[in-house]
């Protein structure tokens, strides 16, 4: 597929471009700042445009709201933003952003190849992949919620899986438990938290964030219940 | 400054209190809100910090409600302080000597010259009062130096401080003073009664006065006597009034001279130790985290990468005639590789959150918390944002009191509480429930705690009994 990047370490640009270029993808250009991320990708129609959170000048959010202008341009691009740090309330700045797959991931993945280029791929098919981390971090500032204090520790295991956006198989594999099991625990946690009971794929990741991420305000943790 | 308020009562929070008095503190600036150093408002929607007293005006003049019984008390507190003063002066400068002549055994040396230092205290503090009473002046009374450093050694180091305190000094002056103008005073009152006694005709004295002075010369000398004796005694009656009231009068301005300046340099003073003191944290804060910094990436990550290299080396090697076992090699490398990687973002997320300058103190919490080892509830009440210091200093004390925590006290919990309270003041509080028994070590994490939120001119309250619960709480100017 034909990617953009925009990350301001030469070190860490070209390796990227290079691990792509390996894994036989394209990168249309290779940007170290976003002054002209949004022109070419307007411009050229990238499968994927991979973004850097700090960034000159401030090295603050800048790909972040860099990630939030590209949502309402071009909401149906994918996007993956990388980032030393993942933060949760980047994370729900994304999510709110209504618009296509995205991917929220710590730069450190990029060092286990073929998991980091497996995600870009799953990102442009149109699934969402947020760090194990940042979903932790959603998990902390929600375990107040009622709803959430009804899992138990194995299904909020599950619940984390699931919002990092892996599929059963991979669930199964991740927990060291059989598909079936797996399944049965969805189940539960679905009917726990009232999802629709027939969710799937992407559909599936981005309920059971919404759920994580409903009370979520910069108020702290609920103290009854979830704040709609 | 710490509240005595217990902000989990005013919080519906059931989490027991100890007694405060069970608390020992480490008041960086044990001054009340009164001396807190006036702060330049941080840009944005920070609120004002707390309302900060005037320093002390420059007294109203002394009224002249009723002069003569201000001067008549005047009058008595000198003629008694003529008397004993020179007793409290004698019983501090036997003190002395006896605490210089014993210091060699320095147990009994050292007790004796710490309680010198305390009487001189009382002495000066007594000073202040006597003629902020009687002039009534609007000076805060004398206040001993705040404690700084906790420990024996860190007493020791305020006891040092307070002997060479100005304003103590100021006190002892004005007091020495106002003796030696009460014996000059009770000079003259004998003067007084002398002249009283001759002036009604019993004057064995006048005899020798007249003598002395060459007046009268023996033969023929009763009239004279009896013209000049009471001209004379009348005269040197009214000197001896004149000075009573002159020497009054000048008592009067000079101390109050001395303790109006006393006071306005006391704050000045004051002022000046606060903003020293938080030079001083700042610089120990940065020298501290410098060291922390070097100690981790040394023990630390540099081994793992020495390591990472050596095998990656081995592998080479062996890649020609063991290409599976190069692979194992390999894989370890790369797994040593991540958490080198994995520990080097944790360091310097440790050190600074970039998010807490964009998001503020909730958002970069939710990364320090899902990080900790030991499960951490965080209870974050905050509209509004404070000023970068105050943020930045309440989050490194946060961040360093779950290391402690999960380093040291083997909790299986741990709270966080931060609010923004209405005096302007963002207040944290870490609690676990483990083992206790916290200290402040020299160069340990609670010591950079209290450097850096010193620094930004809060206090830092550790509680921490033998068998726990620990509790730590910060409170740093909003606007700092």
């Amino acid at each position: 597929m034909r990617i953009l990047i925009c990350e301001d370490s030469v070190l860490l640009r070209e390796g990227l471009v290079r691990l792509l270029e390996h894994s036989g993808h394209e990168v249309i250009a290779a940007l170290p700042d976003t002054t002209d991320v949004i022109d070419t990708a307007l411009a050229q129609h990238p499968d994927l445009c991979i973004l850097d959170v700090r960034l000159p000048p401030t090295f603050t959010d800048e790909g972040i709201r860099t990630a939030l202008d590209l949502r309402t341009r071009r909401p149906e691009l994918p996007l993956l933003v990388l980032s030393q740090y993942v933060e949760e309330r980047y994370a729900s700045d994304l999510i709110a952003a209504q618009g296509g797959a995205f991917g929220y991931l710590l730069k450190d993945r990029v060092a286990d190849v073929s998991e980091f280029v497996e995600s870009l791929e799953r990102i442009a098919a149109g699934a969402t992949v947020l760090d194990p981390e940042v979903v932790a971090q959603l998990l902390t500032r929600r375990s107040r919620d009622d709803r959430m204090q009804s899992l138990t520790s194995r299904e909020r295991t599950v619940l984390a899986a699931i919002a990092e956006g892996r599929s059963n198989q991979a669930i199964a594999a991740l927990l060291f438990l059989s598909e079936a099991s797996v399944e049965k625990h969805i189940t539960s946690i679905f009917q726990k938290l009232g999802f629709e009971p027939d969710e799937s794929g992407n559909r599936r990741v981005l309920a059971a964030i919404a759920h994580i991420e409903s009370a979520s305000g910069s108020t702290g943790p609920a103290q009854n219940g979830p704040v709609s | 400054m710490t509240t005595s308020v217990d902000p989990a009562a005013a919080h519906g929070d059931t989490a027991a209190h100890p007694e405060p008095g069970s608390v020992p503190e480490l008041v960086p600036t044990a001054e009340p809100a009164a001396q807190a150093p006036a702060v330049p408002a941080a840009a944005g929607p920070a609120p004002a910090p707390a309302a900060v007293t005037p320093a002390p005006t420059p007294a109203p003049a002394p009224t002249a409600a009723r002069p003569p019984l201000r001067l008549g008390l005047t009058i008595l507190q000198l003629a008694a302080l003529g008397i004993v003063g020179w007793g409290v002066l004698s019983v501090l400068f036997s003190l002395l000597g006896t605490g210089l002549g014993l210091v060699l055994v320095l147990g009994v040396g050292l007790v004796i010259l710490i309680g010198l230092v305390y009487a001189l205290y009382g002495v000066a503090w007594f000073e202040v009062e006597r003629v902020s009473a009687l002039y009534r002046l609007a000076v805060p009374p004398l206040r001993l130096r705040p404690r700084v450093e906790p420990g024996f050694a860190g007493y020791l180091r305020t006891i040092g401080r307070q002997s060479i305190d100005g304003a103590m000094w100021r006190g002892i002056a004005s007091f020495v003073l106002a003796s030696v103008a009460g014996t000059v005073m009770l000079l003259l009152f004998q003067g007084l009664v002398w002249a009283i006694l001759s002036a009604a005709g019993a004057s064995p004295a006048f005899d020798a006065l007249s003598g002395s002075l060459g007046i009268g010369s023996g033969d023929g000398g009763s009239a004279t006597i009896g013209l000049w004796g009471p001209i004379s005694a009348v005269i040197v009656g009214i000197l001896c009034v004149a000075g009573i009231i002159g020497i009054a009068l000048l008592h009067r301005s000079v101390s109050v001279g001395i303790v109006r300046a006393g006071a306005q340099t006391a704050q000045l003073t004051r002022q000046v130790q606060v903003s020293a003191r938080q030079r001083e944290g700042a610089v120990r804060a940065a020298d501290l985290e410098r060291t922390r910094i070097e100690r981790d990436l040394h023990d630390g990550v540099q081994p793992r990468l020495v390591s990472v290299g050596m095998t990656l080396g081995l592998a080479q090697q062996k890649i020609a005639e063991d290409p599976e076992g190069a692979k194992q090699l390999i894989a370890e490398a790369h797994t040593s590789t991540k958490a080198a990687i994995t520990e080097l973002r944790q360091l310097a997320r440790g050190i600074h959150a970039s998010v807490l300058d964009d998001r503020g103190l909730d958002a970069a919490l939710s990364a320090l918390a899902s990080r900790s080892h030991i499960p951490v509830l965080l209870d974050v009440r905050l509209q509004g944002r404070c000023s970068r210091e105050a943020e930045t200093a309440v989050y490194f004390a946060i961040a360093e009191s779950l290391t402690n925590a999960a380093k040291h006290s083997r909790a299986s919990e741990c709270r966080v509480v931060v609010r923004l309270r209405e005096e302007g003041t963002l207040w944290a509080r870490v609690e676990d429930n483990g083992i206790g028994g916290a200290r402040v070590l020299p160069g340990g994490g609670l010591d950079g705690i209290s450097n850096r939120v010193l620094a930004v001119g809060g206090t830092v309250r550790l509680d921490s009994p033998q068998s726990g619960p620990t509790s730590l709480e910060v409170s740093v100017p909003c606007a700092s």
